[in-house]
């Protein structure tokens, strides 16, 4: 027995397309009174759209209790309607005042054509033979027609021109869905006007239409048409390609009648698209093909990948940066691009690298608390400025902090975030195309590039601290080893001067245990001997401890006048100074007079400075103790006419157990602590030491200055 | 500096309401930390713009260059208009830190005007804040977008450059509504023209959000419910829609068995908001005339939209956390204020209010505006410090009255103080011990009730008294008389005090052992203890 393919067909394909319209209809339009006005258009399109399935069904099995003619009545009325129902839910949707007016005359009109068809004046007959439909149409057809048409392409046009007006790639993805049942409801009606009515292509179309409808209504919100249709509509495109290439094949060939050639190139094409779509480079060629095509414009996998191979390698912040930012600079085609990470020692997000024609403003900085950060650690994804501004947090964002954003050029913000939280951000400027960034990119493939861009941020990071690390610890190294070799010098100096007078104090000890010494003489000048070394002695251990007891302890200071003090000075040096045939001079200004200061230690300073004096100057020449006053502070002086220093050993004087001849053959003693010692009581004072020579045998002039006496401390003192 | 750069009805238009939701009212989110930080925030960038505004270097001085959040409260006294009217009267330009966008005006004491400049972001902030509240006015639950692009919002409070009409105009760079009337027509039109031309325009074109004083709201339910038939016939109502919506509204009607119309057959509206301080009064019968609670805004001239509903049958205040930087002078400070004179030195924040008390506030105005630390004169009682049923986490307010020395009904009379009423009586030459005058509520209904000891000279009866004080201050305050025509009723009562009645009252206090300050009783809103003593038994009112 043939089965009747034909009317089979008229049967399932209007039912799955009513009972298609009837789940939208129950899943959406239960809660009618919530509904706003194009809710309601919308799913008044969708009752009269199920309607006219369930009539083409009856219809087409023809029951015996309705008459066909009344039948095909009810379609028509159902199929004007539609047109009415679609422009309703546009002109709401879109909010085109101008279109509702016309809305409220396209429903007097229908009216009016409702009638008409229920009068038999459109269409007042209709009956199926041997599966093919023939109608009867009245005089009043044209003007049906007419108005199917105006209100349909009413409806296009609005939507098209609403596509043209807008740039937001959601809304258009909206208006794709609305596009695409237009289409396919205009090509079904107009299928009917062509010889290929006998077949079921109207109801087909309405089919899909109502498949697109539901896919938007469940899914505008969360998937776009690029990731949605490229798995149908870009199959359907390539499988009806491919069945039109088999079909118009067999047909040149001959081979079958027309509705079993339908069936024969269905099959061939499941079978061997099946064999062919299994050879998977092949698949993958024409999804990329597809994608392409219709929708991506750049391969997410492959940049995914270049940006991985970027940061693969360890490199320091701004480098691995700037490498990113120029990767999706040219797959996404961005006119800028900034990455912003938090610094490393101040409470603030930095620039670090950039891409585009200008770098960032020198003030492009926010706060470490700055609402901005706050809020993109609690997104967690992509934002757009306007999406950042409306979140509440965002409230509290200063004017600055938004200049500094539209300085950066930023159109999408894109968290970079770590176990620590928010490490940084990339402030993407516009793409060059003019496009927006696509929900998708914001919500997967610009979180997944920060997510790898932390990691790599991280690895730098880490990378950077073990190389300052080891920088640190190659310096510590050198310090030590320098501080190793001073320590060195330091016990070869101090053993060396301590030594000496042990030696000759041990050995004179010896010549009077063994009373090797015969006359008083000379056991008195033994004696004189010994005591003097072990002064000597300890006063060498009494500098040692001095550096001790002032880096425990500190200094007590009290006011007293410079210049008498000065004079005691002079009255104790001169004559030692004599005694050496060097001549002291002593000038005082008139308006020098107090400071505050320790008497004991700061006379440790001069008596130290006086000694170098003499011990480094020549028989005849003179030593100048000087000091005057210049604002707040009080200058000393003392000027030899000796061996002098080089001018390159000038800045190491007044280090520890520095020796300008440190060789153990040196002329001059001393374990260098002298001069250290000295630094480190002017410092205590508040005032700095230095010293000045013109070179080997220019003599040597140090310097200390000292604050001088405020009236406060004068008048309280 | 604009921050969005599509409209809100944009949002709309794309089914996005939950945007549309977050940018407006997701302060709703917050909890009471959230609020403080952002107004601290806030706070510290007004306080910079402020050390370059010339407004506040001449009003403080150099201590604006110390200011930080912490000793603003400190370092800066509290701040009437009259600090800043010298720098204001006259509108410069450059008074500011940022340019000024707009001038605002409101009505200051006995008609003279206070300027109030504001900056591009505060006038942002102001449509913003317009959008919010006609989102929050229709929402019947927590992210309830009704609002659509096209929407007819009627409004008949005061135009540009008064702040109502600021914020209409400020609202329309945000949303496409449909104004009625027009903004570009609604400046050159009286009250009386604006509120025909609404009513008229909402015939044919229907409206869904309505904007007017509360006072109108009432009136109209009352003229529907006489039966309107005094209106005079007008050839508007021949129009198709406008005869179409009549047809439907008796159908309604007659469905309620009422012979007679009210504005809720005719008009299904989304949302409405009631202006004026005794919205409280008429919340039933304005639900019972217009189908809706009249939605609650709180808003000034110099800050802005500062509360507003939540959404629903919601009926408590909400500050917003960036309209201004709020502080709080308890009850017993601004008492004690009114009793000694001496001014309140504390203040409290947000998080430290308690619930039952209530408070006078002060605001500093965010944006580069001009108001520091400035008294609005306004009570509030905290309700709650949440509301657990909205899911609200931010303390609720309700609005009590000014707090100052003035009176106003309705929020329509304009502002009644001693000054006016000194003049007033001056005006009326009638000669008089002293008085004292209180905003009451005789059979639900405001009226300012003055209390007045003649002079035994004078000769004048409560009623001929009555009489003239009304016409004078009619011709003295514009919106006093705009009252009577609103109310249907003279809104002025007068009670002639028997002759030695402040002096009984003294000699009362006294033996209370009351001080020389306080032993009479306060000329503007005494308490219902005062007046009792002042009438004693005696009550001859008209």
């Amino acid at each position: 027995m043939s089965i009747p393919w034909t009317e089979v067909l008229w049967v399932i394909i209007p039912a799955l397309s009513a009972i298609f319209y009837a789940a939208i209809l129950y899943t959406y339009g239960g809660n009618w009174r919530n509904l706003d006005a194009a809710e309601r258009w919308l799913m008044a399109f969708v009752t009269v759209a199920a309607l006219w399935g369930l009539s083409s069904v009856l219809f087409h099995t023809a029951p015996e209790f309705i008459p066909p003619e009344v039948l095909v009545r009810l379609v028509a009325l159902f199929n004007f309607a539609m047109p009415l129902t679609v422009y309703g839910f546009t002109a709401h949707f879109l909010a085109r005042r101008f279109a509702i007016r016309l809305l409220n005359i396209g429903i007097i009109l229908y009216l009016v054509i409702a009638i008409l068809i229920l009068l038999g004046y459109v269409v007042y007959d209709a009956r199926v033979v041997n599966g093919v439909v023939t109608q009867k149409y009245g005089p009043a057809m044209i003007l049906a027609a007419a108005y199917w048409v105006t209100y349909m392409y009413g409806a296009g046009l609005a939507i098209l021109k609403e596509w043209r007006r807008t740039h937001n790639e959601d809304y258009r993805n909206r208006l794709a869905y609305l596009l695409g049942v237009i289409f396919f409801l205009t090509l079904g009606n107009t299928i009917n006007i062509t010889p290929l009515q006998i077949y079921p292509l109207d109801q087909l179309c309405a089919a899909i239409a109502a498949g697109l409808l539901a896919l938007s209504l469940a899914r505008s919100h969360v998937l776009t048409t690029q990731q949605a249709l490229p798995r149908i509509l870009g199959i359907l495109v390539f499988a009806f390609l491919y069945v039109f290439i088999i079909s118009i094949t067999l047909y040149i060939l001959g081979q079958l009648a027309r509705w079993t050639l339908i069936l024969a190139s269905v099959l061939f094409a499941l079978v061997s698209g099946v064999l062919l779509l299994s050879f998977e480079p092949l698949r993958r060629q024409i999804m990329t093909f597809i994608n392409h095509w219709f929708f991506e414009e750049y391969d997410v996998n492959q940049l995914l990948y270049n940006i991985s191979q970027a940061s693969t390698y360890l490199r320091l912040p701004h480098v691995l940066g700037r490498d990113i930012l120029r990767e999706l600079q040219n797959t996404l085609d961005l006119s800028s691009a900034v990455l912003v990470l938090k610094h490393e020692f101040e409470p603030e997000y930095r620039p670090i690298a950039w891409v585009g024609n200008e770098p960032p403003p020198e003030d492009a900085r926010f706060p470490e608390d700055s609402p901005l950060i706050e809020v993109l650690g609690s997104v967690g994804r992509a934002l757009t400025l306007e999406e950042l501004a409306e979140h509440p947090k965002a409230h509290a964002l200063w004017q600055r902090e938004w200049e500094t954003l539209y300085n950066l050029n930023t159109r999408v913000i894109v968290p970079i975030v770590s176990e620590e939280g928010v490490i940084g951000f990339m402030a993407l400027g516009p793409k060059r195309s003019g496009r927006h960034f696509s929900l998708r990119e914001r919500r997967h493939i610009l979180p997944l590039i920060a997510n790898q861009i932390a990691i790599a941020l991280t690895n730098s990071w880490l990378y950077g601290q073990v190389q300052k690390e080891a920088e640190m610890l190659a310096r510590a190294n050198e310090e030590l080893r320098e501080l190793n070799k001073i320590k060195s010098e330091m016990v070869q100096n101090v053993s060396h001067e301590l030594r000496t007078p042990l030696t000759l104090i041990q050995g004179y000890a010896e010549l009077l245990a063994y009373d090797m010494l015969e006359t008083p003489q000379e056991i008195k000048e033994a004696g004189e001997i010994i005591l003097q070394h072990a002064k000597h002695l300890r006063h060498l251990v009494e500098q040692l401890l001095a550096f001790q007891r002032l880096e425990r302890s500190g200094i007590e200071k009290e006011p007293f006048d410079v210049a008498q003090w000065l004079k005691e000075v002079y009255q104790a040096w001169a004559p030692t100074m004599a005694r050496e045939g060097l001549t002291l001079h002593l000038d005082v200004a008139e308006d020098v007079d107090g400071v505050l200061g320790n008497r004991e230690y700061l006379r440790q300073v001069v008596d130290n400075l006086m000694d170098n004096a003499r011990k480094f100057s020549k028989r005849g020449g003179h030593v100048y103790l000087r000091a005057w006053r210049e604002g707040d502070t009080v200058y000393i002086s003392v000027r030899d006419e000796g061996i002098g220093v080089p001018k390159e050993k000038l800045p190491f004087l007044f280090e520890r157990f520095y020796q300008v001849d440190g060789t153990s053959t040196r002329k001059y003693g001393g374990m260098g602590i002298g001069l250290a010692l000295c630094k480190e009581i002017v410092e205590q004072h508040g005032g700095r030491i230095w010293a000045e020579s013109e070179g080997l045998g220019k003599g040597l002039t140090v310097t200390f200055t000292l604050p001088a006496l405020s009236q406060d401390t004068r008048t309280s003192s | 500096m604009k921050r969005y750069s599509e409209k809100t009805s944009e949002l709309v238009r794309r089914r996005e309401f939950d945007r549309a939701w977050q940018r407006h009212c997701s302060y709703l989110d917050l909890n009471i930390d959230e609020f403080m930080h952002i107004q601290k925030r806030l706070l510290l960038e007004q306080l910079e713009l402020g050390r370059r505004s010339p407004l506040w270097r001449n009003v403080f001085g150099d201590v604006i260059d110390d200011l930080t959040v912490e000793n603003m409260r400190e370092l800066i006294p509290l701040t009437e208009y009259e600090d800043y009217e010298p720098y204001l009267r006259d509108r410069p330009s450059d008074i500011l830190a940022l340019p000024i966008k707009e001038w605002a005006r409101t009505s200051g004491l006995s008609g003279k005007p206070k300027w109030v400049p504001y900056t591009e972001d505060m006038y942002e902030h102001l449509g913003l804040c317009t959008i919010t509240t006609g989102i929050l006015s229709s929402a019947r639950y927590r992210g309830d977008v009704r609002l659509r692009p096209g929407d007819v919002v009627a409004s008949n409070l005061p135009p540009r450059p008064f702040m109502s009409g600021l914020a209409l105009v400020a609202s329309s760079e945000f949303f496409d509504y449909h104004y009625i009337p027009p903004l570009d027509m609604t400046e050159e039109m009286s009250f009386q023209e604006r509120t025909e031309w609404v009513f008229r325009q909402a015939m044919i074109e229907g409206m869904q959000l309505l904007g007017a004083m509360t006072i109108v709201l009432v009136r109209m339910g009352e003229m529907f419910e006489q039966g309107a038939r005094n209106r005079r016939f007008s050839w508007h109502m021949l129009h198709p829609k406008a005869i179409w919506r009549i047809i439907r509204a008796a159908r309604k009607a007659r469905k309620e068995n009422r012979s007679y119309i009210l504005p809720r057959d005719l008009w299904t509206l989304k949302g409405l908001q009631g202006g004026g301080t005794d919205t409280f009064l008429y919340r039933e019968r304005i639900k019972e005339y217009w189908g809706l609670y009249p939605y609650e805004i709180y808003a000034c001239t110099e800050g802005g939209i500062m509360a507003a509903q939540a959404w629903g049958d919601h009926q408590h205040l909400i500050f917003l956390p960036d309209s201004a930087f709020y502080e709080f002078i308890s009850e017993e400070d601004w008492v004690k204020e009114r009793l000694d004179g001496v001014p309140p030195t504390r203040t409290l924040l947000m998080d430290e209010l308690e619930v039952g008390k209530r408070y006078d506030v002060v605001i500093t105005n965010f944006y580069g505006g001009a108001f520091l630390r400035y008294r609005l004169h306004d009570l509030v009682e905290v309700v709650a410090l949440e509301d657990k049923e909205y899911g609200i986490r931010l303390p609720q307010f309700q609005f009590v009255g000014r707090s100052g020395a003035f009176i106003d009904l309705s929020g329509f009379a304009g502002l009644i103080d001693e000054k006016l009423l000194l003049r007033a009586l001056a005006q009326v030459g009638v000669p008089y011990v002293d008085w004292t005058i209180r905003k009451e509520f005789p059979g639900k209904q405001p009226i300012v009730h003055l209390y007045i000891e003649l002079k035994p000279e004078a000769n004048l009866s409560a009623d001929a008294l009555r009489e003239k004080l009304h016409a004078v201050l009619k011709e003295m305050n514009s919106d006093y008389g705009d009252v009577e025509r609103m109310l249907g009723y003279v809104p002025l009562r007068v009670t002639t005090l028997a002759p030695g009645s402040f002096d009984r009252f003294i000699q009362h206090r006294l033996a209370q052992g009351a001080d020389l300050a306080h032993l009479k009783p306060l000329r503007i809103q005494p308490s219902a203890e005062d007046i009792a003593l002042l009438t004693g038994k005696e009550h001859n009112g008209s």
